[in-house]
């Protein structure tokens, strides 16, 4: 029998051969299948969605719910300038308390308490820290450093999901008896241990947030440690990963003491303990029995001894981020990159004993009190060199006015209020007259305010097209910009001149109680509740934004190029909003030279040149102007 | 089990373990407040059985075979003299007291024949009966209670009211009902609170911002209570025939309790004798 | 820079107090001078190296480093406030010994509580009279032990608290129930009130009132009547003073005397 043939294609085969194809095929297709199957591509969509394991996704999960409790802890704030600006009147906007904060929609002092401790904690431990770590560090260290994903997935997933209960149950405290926690973002015993139930959620929430966050950093250190692309030397880092990188050793190492005393409180308030209650108390009249033995001092020093480092948690990530902007608009390198590491890495170092000098009014004797004013003194010298550093980036460049980069732009002088006002509150004979006013009030949120959340912004702003393909749009957040630049000053600014004339923080009426307080407070606070509203008003624009934006993008209509901003870092090598499965990268870059080559003698008139961009043509010796380099970018024309 | 399971385990039983905190603090609380020793006089019986006594009581007469019973409270020996009390601390106070005037310490208030006011007098083995219309009122003026002692029912609104100027906070220690203290900083403000469980041994509402401040309260399930007026007397209506135990309780004195019958349309004068 | 803080500050009438305002304003020029500087320079470079006027950036930025003697610059001057100012300060305000060796102090005890200030004064004899939280009561909120002999001659008042003018005051501060900060404005004086802790503080008052109304403020939130836990601070002349703790002596204390029953 003559042996017949196959045709495969424009090709005839013996069946033996077109047999062993098929089974080449088939091999194949199973070998595809499970590498699919492992990288996700076909994970069903609860593992892709809501339980995700991709650090791109975590991060934007992060993003979203962070930036609902930026906006929820803002509300709050906005409840409280309404009572401030307009002590004891009835607004039926304070009627959605319900009747136990607010009847008649006037709102009630213990009311005002819980606005104030919820704005705190909300502010700091659910909108910025996780949109700063969690959103920003998730999405772009990992594509920053070249790696396929975070050393831990799972880790990764763990740690947003006990982010989101934690907030959760801060959330449900506001339904608890007695309403949530009022005893101020600090919680300090015995107030803390003698409040109502909404107190024992807030230690329940801090116990799985900072959970959230000592898994997030163990998991920083080990993706910036171990999964830097081949040539990502530790010089050539962007300054936004070391910021990070600095952060979660701060994590790390500072919120044990909290996690430690949030247990103990908890033990204070539900098994009868008295960790933090001295003996022979006596409240409202009635002998406290369980009392005894306890300082609530210590609480005070637990307690500071996280949330100064935390401080630093807030602002380097912002500062990262703001370098990142301002070196990709200033189109040149970052001025003293190594001495702005350095000084990152002192300033993580010191923020660890610096934290007594929110203590100053405890009944501090010279000598200790001399030594938290002089570490004090010694962290304000990095913070000098790192503002210092950014502002003389910009000598020599040239300025694109984008949107990110106005914000980071802001970010400086506002920082620079922020960091000064600082001064007189660390030197403790001033502290003396300051302590507890409204000018420490004035001086961190200037830190916080329109330092880091303006440099969240900025992030936003540059990062959006790299998560979703999308440019936002220019005009709409040059409104934002400006008016958020304008209202956010009218309402910290007049804070310093009421802290000077001695009022304190935490009043229900914003001090016309008291003599000295009165005509200042009755001056400035209606103005700077209105400056509040507008404030307000001018996030509409950045909330239209984006989510026309974010919701065109999903829908499918991207519009912007791979690499919008000429960026030189290797987050912009990976293609425009990675698929979410492992491997951020079609091929693994290489990285030849430091984050910021902009406008380097050899690259051409692009004036850019990618970390892992190779030159394939050297320069010839001695050779002088007209060098065109062919430029061969891995990804971003794919 | 596999890694995975064990996790998703944990997950799961800290979640639970936070929610039973969190319900268990409200427990704790409670007992706490009961274990509280208040400054009041505690010789009445236990609540409970007086709730219960009232529950399983017979149903409301016929109101026209209603009995009253009236009387007088009278103090022997001689009265305490009150000291009037001084509300430097706080200027507004004072302001309203020109000279000291009805700042008189109210903890016995006593007639020129020795009439003993703010003694509560209630039928301890009530039946149940037609709850009182209407609200009671605690009315804050002058920093002071009005009244200074008064008798709730169970289910009662009770109407809180500030008539100063200045901040009060109304802090209710009760032995029984959920512990409450709310701040009234804007003048003519209310607030309407309710009590669910009864307080047969009064409970004491004081105001932390001025210390001297304080008002009893007793939360009764019945309508058959009265408190002695300022010559003394008190009076009960309403009351279907039959025998009871007729308590009197003063917040210095304590208790008494005397045996009464009543028949139908009776009206009975009892006197009630505090020892100074 | 004196008058322009002072527009906002509280006048100050403390013998320490100057100290203090003399730290305040010089930190301030600090800050003015290292404000004004950047700002300038910010504000010129905004201008200057603006894209549209400098479209060729400069990869080398600045080669100058007069920032490193700024920075130095810096570090001298908060040196120098550090060490020739707070530090010396502080140590005049927090040195509680020296409260021993002060001539012929007022002496008073202040337990604060929600939401007021029980001030309580020795008497005659210069001892406090011994306190016990299970005598606390509504007319007796320091719980003060009437039956001690050192307590028959105190002399108590609550939320008012009389100073002698030109007489270095020595207050023991403490808390019953959570914590308070007792602050006086008008004193530059400020310290925490903490349950379980006795801490002295000592401030010497150099005008008498003469009409203006001064306040005890909390300056730690304690609970829903933070905001007007407020006391009358009166600084009398010697007589006055003497006159004032006579008018609150024995007959005060004999109305207090007889401890509740119940």
């Amino acid at each position: 029998m003559p042996r017949r043939q196959l045709r495969v294609g424009n090709q005839w085969l013996y069946a033996g051969d077109a047999e062993k194809l098929l089974r080449e095929a088939i091999r194949i297709r199973d070998e595809e299948e499970q590498h699919d199957k492992l990288s996700g591509h076909h994970v069903p969509w609860i593992r892709k969605y809501v339980f995700s394991t991709d650090h791109k996704w975590i991060g934007v999960q992060y993003a979203f719910t962070a930036l609902c409790f930026l906006l929820f802890g803002f509300s709050l704030m906005l409840l409280m300038r309404l009572q401030l600006g307009w002590p004891g009147h009835s607004f039926s906007l304070m009627k959605l308390l319900g009747s136990t904060r607010a009847p008649g929609g006037i709102l009630l002092p213990e009311a005002y308490n819980q606005l104030g401790a919820m704005h705190g904690t909300v502010m700091v431990f659910l909108a910025i820290v996780p949109l700063a770590v969690g959103a920003f560090g998730n999405y772009v260290v990992p594509l920053q450093i070249g790696a396929p994903d975070m050393a831990f997935p799972k880790l990764n997933m763990a740690s947003y999901w006990c982010y989101l209960p934690g907030g959760l149950i801060m959330l449900a405290s506001f339904l608890a008896p007695g309403g949530t926690a009022n005893s101020g973002w600090t919680s300090y015993p015995p107030l803390s241990d003698i409040a109502t139930i909404g107190q024992t959620f807030w230690l329940i929430g801090m116990v799985f947030l900072i959970t959230s966050s000592l898994l997030g950093s163990v998991n920083f250190i080990v993706t910036i440690v171990q999964l830097r692309a081949k040539g990502m030397t530790w010089d050539r880092l962007p300054f936004f990963v070391w910021a990070q990188f600095v952060t979660s050793f701060l994590l790390l190492l500072a919120f044990p003491p909290l996690e430690a005393a949030a247990v103990l409180q908890l033990m204070d308030r539900v098994a009868g303990t008295s960790f933090f209650l001295p003996s022979g108390l006596v409240v409202s009249g009635r002998v406290l029995h369980n009392a005894g033995g306890g300082n609530p001092l210590l609480w005070q020093h637990l307690f500071w001894f996280l949330a100064h480092p935390e401080v630093y948690v807030l602002i380097l990530p912002a500062l990262g981020i703001v370098a990142e902007v301002l070196a990709n608009n200033t189109r040149k390198p970052l001025w003293g990159y190594r001495s702005m590491v350095g000084a990152t890495i002192f300033l993580g170092f010191m923020s660890f004993v610096v934290w007594a000098h929110h203590m100053f009014m405890t009944g501090m004797g010279t000598a200790i009190s001399s030594f938290f004013q002089t570490t004090t003194m010694i962290i304000s010298i990095p913070s000098v060199i790192i503002l210092s550093a950014l502002f003389i980036s910009l000598w020599g460049s040239a300025m694109r006015f984008t949107t990110p980069m106005l914000f980071a732009l802001a970010f400086l002088p506002m920082f620079g209020i922020g960091g000064l006002t600082g001064l007189p509150l660390g030197l403790a004979a001033a502290d003396l007259h300051l302590h507890d006013t409204y000018y420490v009030i004035g001086h961190f949120h200037y830190v916080v305010a329109p330092g880091t959340i303006f440099a969240l912004f900025a992030g936003i702003y540059y990062w959006f097209p790299k998560v979703t393909g999308r440019k936002l749009n220019e005009t709409l957040g040059r409104i934002h910009f400006w008016g958020s630049f304008v209202f956010i000053n009218g309402v910290f600014m007049p804070m310093f001149a009421q802290g000077l004339a001695g009022v304190s923080r935490r009043l229900y009426d914003g001090g016309i109680q008291y003599a000295h307080a009165k005509a200042i407070a009755e001056a400035t606070n209606p103005f700077m509740s209105i400056s509040a509203f507008c404030l307000l008003a001018f996030q509409v624009p950045f909330i239209v934004n984006f989510f026309w934006n974010a919701i065109a993008a999903a829908m499918g209509r991207r519009n912007a190029e791979a690499n919008p901003w000429q960026a030189t870092t290797l987050d912009w090598a990976a293609t425009t909003s990675p698929p979410l499965a492992h491997g951020n990268f079609e091929v693994l870059p290489v990285v030849r030279r430091g984050p910021y080559e902009y406008n380097t003698p050899e690259c051409d008139d692009s004036g850019f040149l990618p970390q892992h961009a190779e030159l394939t043509r050297r320069p010839p010796a001695g050779g002088g102007g007209g060098l065109l380099p062919q430029i061969a970018a891995a990804a971003p024309e794919a | 089990m596999s890694m995975k399971k064990f996790l998703a385990l944990l997950y799961a039983a800290t979640l639970v373990l936070a929610v039973a905190c969190g319900a268990g603090k409200e427990s704790t609380s409670k007992d706490e407040d009961e274990g509280i020793d208040d400054e009041a006089p505690q010789t009445a019986s236990a609540p409970a059985t007086a709730g219960a006594t009232a529950a399983t009581a017979a149903p409301v007469t016929n109101v026209a075979d209603a009995a009253t019973i009236t009387g007088v409270v009278m103090l022997t020996g001689t009265a305490p003299q009150m000291p009037a009390i001084e509300m430097s601390a706080d200027p507004y106070c004072q302001s309203q007291h020109p000279n000291g005037q009805g700042a008189q310490d109210e903890e016995v208030v006593v007639g020129p024949g020795g009439e003993l006011a703010n003694v509560i007098v209630y039928v301890k083995n009530a039946p149940a009966g037609p709850p009182t219309a209407g609200p009671a009122v605690l009315d804050q003026k002058g920093c002071r209670y009005h009244p200074h002692v008064q008798v709730v029912e169970v289910g009662q609104p009770l109407e809180i009211r500030n008539d100063d100027a200045t901040l009060h906070n109304v802090h209710a220690l009760p032995n029984n009902n959920p512990e409450f203290n709310e701040g009234q900083p804007v003048q003519g403000m209310v607030s309407t609170k309710k009590f669910d469980r009864p307080e047969i041994v009064p409970f004491r509402i004081k105001c932390d911002v001025h210390g001297w401040m304080k008002s009893f309260m007793a939360v009764l399930p019945h309508p058959y209570h009265s408190v002695s007026a300022m010559n003394g007397t008190f009076s009960i209506g309403n009351l279907p025939p039959g025998t009871y135990t007729l308590t009197a309780w003063h917040e210095k004195y304590g208790t008494q309790e005397q045996q009464v019958t009543v028949g139908p349309k009776e009206s009975k004068q009892i006197t009630f004798t505090f020892k100074g | 820079m004196r008058d322009f803080l002072f527009q906002f500050m509280p006048p100050d009438y403390s013998a320490h107090g100057g100290q203090i305002d003399s730290l305040i304003v010089a930190v301030h020029w600090l800050m003015l001078v290292m404000f004004v500087f950047w700002g300038s320079y910010f504000l010129y470079v905004l201008y200057r190296f603006r894209g549209s006027r400098n479209p060729k950036p400069d990869y080398r930025g600045m080669r100058s480093h007069w920032s490193t003697w700024t920075e130095i610059a810096v570090a001298v001057i908060e040196v120098i406030l550090l060490v020739g100012f707070s530090i010396p300060a502080w140590s005049r305000w927090a040195n509680a010994t020296k409260a021993e060796t002060l001539s012929h102090p007022v002496e008073v005890r202040i337990v604060a509580e929600q939401f007021s200030w029980n001030v309580q004064y020795p008497g005659p004899d210069g001892v406090f009279g011994r306190r016990d939280p299970n005598l606390v009561t509504s007319i007796n909120p320091l719980g003060l032990d009437r039956t001690d002999p050192n307590a028959k001659d105190d002399v108590v008042s609550i939320n008012n608290l009389h100073l002698e003018v030109n007489r270095p005051a020595v207050i023991h501060l403490t808390s019953k129930d959570v914590i308070h900060s007792f602050k006086l404005p008008v004193m530059r004086v400020n310290q925490d009130a903490i349950p379980g802790m006795d801490i002295p503080i000592h401030f010497t008052p150099i005008r008498t009132n003469r009409g203006d109304h001064w306040e005890i403020a909390c300056a730690q939130l304690c609970g829903l009547g933070h905001y007007r836990m407020r006391g009358q601070l009166y600084i009398d002349s010697k007589t006055e003073f003497a006159q004032w703790l006579k008018s609150r002596g024995p007959t005060r204390v004999a109305a207090l005397a007889p401890p509740p029953v119940n």
